[in-house]
C-alpha cells in the first residue's frame, strides 16, 4: 500500500502483522458492587507504530479501559498483555512500556518544579543523574517546553501542564502512549498545543488515544467504537462519515467542519481550510 | 433580573506574595432573557466572574448591581436563590443516597414545605429529563446523568438567572447537546444564562451575546456576529470555514443551520 501524503499507510502495522504491542483476549471487568461490566468480553490488537483512535460515549468503558492497560485494575476475566507482559501481574515492567496521559493534568503533577516531575517517573528505574537530565531535556524539547526545568507547575496554563505530564511519559520512553481524553480540561489554546505535541509523535510511537472528540481523531489509522463496554465497530476514520446510524447509535456526533462537507455532499473535510477549498472548487467566482 | 458587573476588579490572595489579579475592570450586564456566553482562556478569569454574579466572591473593587441597586445591601440568601450558580465539575458536590435527596437539599433550607419542596425536585428532574434516576444513589450514575442531577440541584432553587460554569466540560457530544437544551429552555421562560465555555462551537448554537475575557478584561463583547467575525482565529468552525472562503455577499452567519443555508446557497447562486 502506497503511503499518502508521505505518512505511513493507514493501518500498516497491524495488516503487515507488525509487532503485536496491546492485546486484549475477552477482557470483562466490573467495578465492585456493579451489576453491569465496565469491559465486556473485549477484544483488542494494537501493533507496534499505529495510531488507534478511541470513542465511546461517556460510560462505554474508555476510561477502564486504560485502567486494565496500565494495571490499575485487575481484569476479571480474560487476557490482557502489553509487551508480553500482564499489567496486573507485572505493572512495574508495564509501566515501562506504556504511558497513560490522563484527563487532569492538575492530579498528575506533584513536584516543586518542573524537571522534578519530568523526571519523577525515572526515579524507579535505575537511569544514572546523567542519563535522567539528558532525557528530561530531551522530553521537554518533544513538548515545546524547554528552558521550563525550573519553572513551578502550578504557574503554567493548562496546556503547558498537560504537556508536562506528557512529557513525564515520553523521559520513561514507553513504546505505547495511552492517551485518556487528554484535551477536556483545557482551552481552545491549550487543546491545539497538546494536539500539535501528539501528533508530533505520530509513527514514532504507538499511541492509543481516547477522546469524546472525533475531530482529533481524524488522522488516526483506525478508529474503535465502545460501547457498553464492547467493541462494537472498527473502521477508517473516513468511513465515518459514511455510517450516520452507526454514530446515533453511539451518541457520537461529527464535528461542525465534517457535518457541513456531508450535508454539502463534499466529501470528508478535516479543517475548515480544506471545507473552503472544496467549495471554492465547485464554483467558479 | 437584570444583573451589572460595575469596574469590577477581583485580587486573590492580596497583600501578600502570592497576590494574583484575577479580574482587572470588568464591566458587563446580563439582561434579562438573554444567554450571555463568556469565553476565554485558562486564567483569563471566567469562573472568578461567575462567582461574583452571587457575590460568592467580593469585588476587591466595584459593584454588583442587582436591577440597578447595590447587591451588598441583598440578602445574601436571597441573591443566591435568584442566581444559581452551577460550578465546574458540580458533580463532585453530590453527596446524598439518593438524587432525589440531594435535589431536594437546598429547597428544604428554604423554608418550603414538604409538598412545595417534592413539586419543585419533580420540576427540576423533569427539565433535566432524569425523572427516572431519582431514587437511583448519585455514584451509580454515568458522569453524564450525575452533571444533570447537580444541575438540578440548582434549578429546583427556581433561579432567575442560571450561571453555568463549563457544564459541558467531559461530557460526550449527545449529553451536550442535551444540557444546550436545558439552556434554551430556560431562556424561553424568559429567564437569562450566563454560560462559560471553551468550547466556542457551542457558543455558536446559543449565545445571544459573547463577552472575550483576556487576563482579567473585557477583550469583546457583543453578538457572536460580532466578535467572532472580528477575530476568526478565535471563531467557532462555522466562522473559520466562511472567513477562509471569503465571499462577503454570502453574509456572516454563525450557527450551523445558519451557515449551512448560506453555503448551498452560495453553491447554488
Amino acid at each position: 500500500m502506497a503511503p499518502e501524503g508521505g505518512r505511513p499507510a493507514r493501518g500498516e502495522g497491524a495488516r503487515s502483522g507488525g509487532l503485536l504491542l496491546v492485546c486484549c483476549e475477552g477482557v470483562t471487568y466490573s467495578y465492585p458492587g456493579s451489576s453491569r461490566p465496565a469491559i465486556d468480553r473485549l477484544d483488542l490488537r494494537v501493533s507496534a507504530g499505529e495510531y488507534v483512535g478511541v470513542l465511546g460515549p461517556n460510560g462505554s468503558g474508555k476510561s477502564t479501559l486504560a485502567r486494565l492497560l496500565n494495571g490499575l485494575l485487575r481484569a476479571d476475566s480474560g487476557r490482557v498483555l502489553v509487551a508480553g507482559y500482564d499489567p496486573a501481574e507485572e505493572p512495574w515492567e508495564v509501566r515501562r512500556r506504556l504511558g497513560v496521559l490522563f484527563q487532569n493534568p492538575d492530579n498528575q503533577l506533584l513536584a516543586p518544579f518542573v524537571e522534578d516531575d519530568v523526571a519523577f517517573g525515572l526515579e524507579n528505574l535505575g537511569v544514572s543523574r546523567e542519563e535522567m537530565r539528558g532525557r528530561v531535556r530531551a522530553a521537554l524539547e518533544a513538548v515545546g517546553l524547554s528552558g521550563f526545568e525550573r519553572r513551578e507547575p502550578h504557574t503554567l496554563s493548562g496546556g503547558e501542564k498537560q504537556r508536562v505530564a506528557l512529557a513525564g511519559i515520553l523521559a520513561v520512553e514507553p513504546e505505547v502512549l495511552v492517551l485518556d481524553e487528554p484535551t477536556s480540561m483545557l482551552d481552545a489554546a491549550g487543546r491545539r498545543e497538546v494536539l500539535e505535541r501528539i501528533s508530533a509523535l505520530r509513527g514514532e510511537r504507538t499511541v492509543v488515544h481516547i477522546t469524546h472528540h472525533l475531530d482529533e481523531i481524524l488522522d488516526a489509522d483506525r478508529v474503535l467504537i465502545l460501547n457498553g463496554g464492547r467493541l462494537v465497530a472498527e473502521l477508517a476514520p473516513e468511513e465515518l462519515v459514511r455510517e450516520p446510524e452507526l454514530l446515533r447509535e453511539n451518541r457520537l456526533v461529527l464535528p461542525p467542519v465534517l457535518r457541513l462537507a456531508a450535508a454539502l455532499g463534499l466529501g470528508f473535510c478535516r479543517t475548515p481550510e480544506e471545507l473552503a477549498r472544496a467549495i471554492a472548487g465547485q464554483r467558479v467566482w | 433580573m437584570r444583573l451589572e458587573l460595575e469596574d469590577v476588579h477581583h485580587v486573590y490572595a492580596p497583600g501578600t506574595r502570592f497576590e494574583v489579579p484575577a479580574l482587572r475592570g470588568v464591566s458587563l450586564a446580563v439582561e434579562p432573557g438573554e444567554v450571555l456566553a463568556v469565553v476565554g482562556g485558562t486564567g483569563s478569569g471566567k469562573s472568578t466572574l461567575a462567582q461574583h454574579l452571587n457575590l460568592l466572591l467580593k469585588p476587591t473593587r466595584g459593584r454588583l448591581l442587582v436591577d440597578g441597586e447595590d447587591a451588598r445591601g441583598m440578602k445574601l440568601g436571597e441573591l443566591r436563590r435568584r442566581v444559581g450558580l452551577v460550578f465546574q465539575f458540580p458533580e463532585a458536590q453530590l453527596f446524598e443516597s439518593s438524587v432525589r435527596r440531594d435535589v431536594a437539599f437546598a429547597p428544604r433550607r428554604l423554608g418550603l414545605g414538604e409538598d412545595a419542596v417534592g413539586e419543585r425536585v419533580r420540576q427540576a428532574l423533569a427539565e433535566l429529563e432524569i425523572s427516572h434516576l431519582a431514587d437511583r444513589s448519585p455514584f451509580s450514575l454515568s458522569g453524564g446523568e450525575r452533571r444533570r442531577a447537580a444541575i438540578a440541584g440548582v434549578l429546583a432553587m427556581d433561579p432567575e438567572v442560571l450561571v453555568l460554569d463549563e457544564p459541558t466540560a467531559g461530557l460526550d457530544p449527545f449529553a451536550r447537546a442535551e444540557l444546550l437544551g436545558l439552556v434554551r429552555r430556560f431562556r424561553e421562560r424568559g429567564r437569562s444564562v450566563v454560560l462559560i465555555s471553551h468550547d466556542l462551537d457551542e457558543v455558536a448554537e446559543v449565545a445571544d451575546r459573547v463577552c472575550v475575557l483576556e487576563r482579567g478584561r473585557v477583550r469583546a463583547l457583543g453578538t457572536p456576529e460580532e466578535v467572532f467575525y472580528a477575530n476568526p482565529a478565535l471563531a467557532p468552525a462555522t466562522v473559520r470555514v466562511m472567513a477562509a472562503l471569503g465571499r462577503a455577499e454570502a453574509g456572516r452567519p454563525v450557527r450551523f443551520a445558519d451557515t449551512l443555508q448560506a453555503l448551498k446557497e452560495l453553491l447554488e447562486g
